[in-house]
């Protein structure tokens, strides 16, 4: 169990400091605005939009049925699939901006973010696909470099080598 | 194995049962306008199924030129929603921010009066 942890948590290094650096920026930003904006807008967070009514890590009352629209599996599990989807990008971005557990909540944003490439923004073409896409192909960067010097997970895996 | 099974029970409980809550709630809208004929159409715009910001929702007459009203039927789990009113396709209080109806939470119909083009 510990050798999975810490192959999860052990980051790629860069080089050179500065490559690390320029490769935090994106998914640090890109974390923020997971957490603030799409994130915040269907999950209650603290600073979710007080308008929307949500309570602490609740998913907003349409997701599920947005959800569901998709079909197949999505349709017996709506629930769970929304709030899934919606904790990845609220809270999984809070984790991505700080570099924990950067691999395990990159791979949950992926799969959130094909499913809301392909499923529901497929029929309205390539420009509505655009948002979900970007953050797809950016953490499928970060699934395998993971955090980079620049991220928690450095430090721990830094202390984990350490203990050795 | 068991904390495999505890961690999908914690996982689905947890899905399953931080869904917002929502509640069927009834609007009846009632708009006075004044200093128009022949009006054709009347509608409301705003978020929340029924109604939407690109289509109207009709509103039917009760007095001609002067009262119209229309019966909306939402589920929500919001405290409010935004409308705005649309007289033949002339939209009211433009540039101006959206009405807001504040939805009764002690009851399940709230009644909203509002007269086009007056904030």
């Amino acid at each position: 169990m510990k050798k999975i942890f810490q192959k999860l948590t052990t980051p790629i290094l860069m080089p050179y400091w500065w490559q690390d650096a320029f490769l935090a920026l994106p998914r640090i930003i890109c974390g923020f605005w997971l957490a603030t904006e799409f994130g915040a807008a269907k999950f209650g967070m603290p600073w979710s939009p007080p308008d929307n009514n949500l309570h602490f890590f609740e998913v907003a009352f349409w997701f599920p049925n947005d959800v569901a629209a998709y079909g197949g599996i999505f349709k017996m599990f709506p629930s769970f699939f929304a709030w899934m989807g919606a904790f990845s990008e609220a809270v999984g971005g809070i984790f991505l901006m700080l570099g924990l557990q950067t691999r395990l909540f990159s791979f949950l944003v992926i799969c959130t973010m094909c499913v809301a490439a392909f499923l529901q923004q497929w029929h309205n073409g390539l420009w509505a696909m655009l948002a979900s896409l970007g953050f797809l192909w950016l953490y499928m960067y970060c699934l395998v470099l993971g955090s980079g010097r620049f991220g928690i997970d450095y430090l721990i895996s830094k202390k984990m080598k350490n203990e050795k | 194995m068991k904390n495999k099974i505890l961690i999908a029970l914690l996982i689905t409980t947890c899905s399953l049962a931080c869904v917002q809550k929502a509640f069927l709630k009834t609007v009846i809208i009632t708009l006075t306008v004044h200093n128009k004929k022949n009006i054709k159409t009347v509608g409301i715009r705003g978020n929340g199924n029924p109604l939407s910001w690109e289509k109207d929702y009709e509103m039917k007459e009760v007095i001609k030129d002067s009262i119209y009203s229309a019966t909306v039927i939402t589920m929500t789990a919001y405290k409010f929603g935004k409308i705005k009113f649309v007289v033949d396709g002339d939209w009211e209080l433009k540039e101006q921010p959206n009405r807001k109806v504040i939805f009764n939470e002690k009851a399940d119909t709230t009644y909203f009066n509002a007269t086009f083009n007056t904030p």
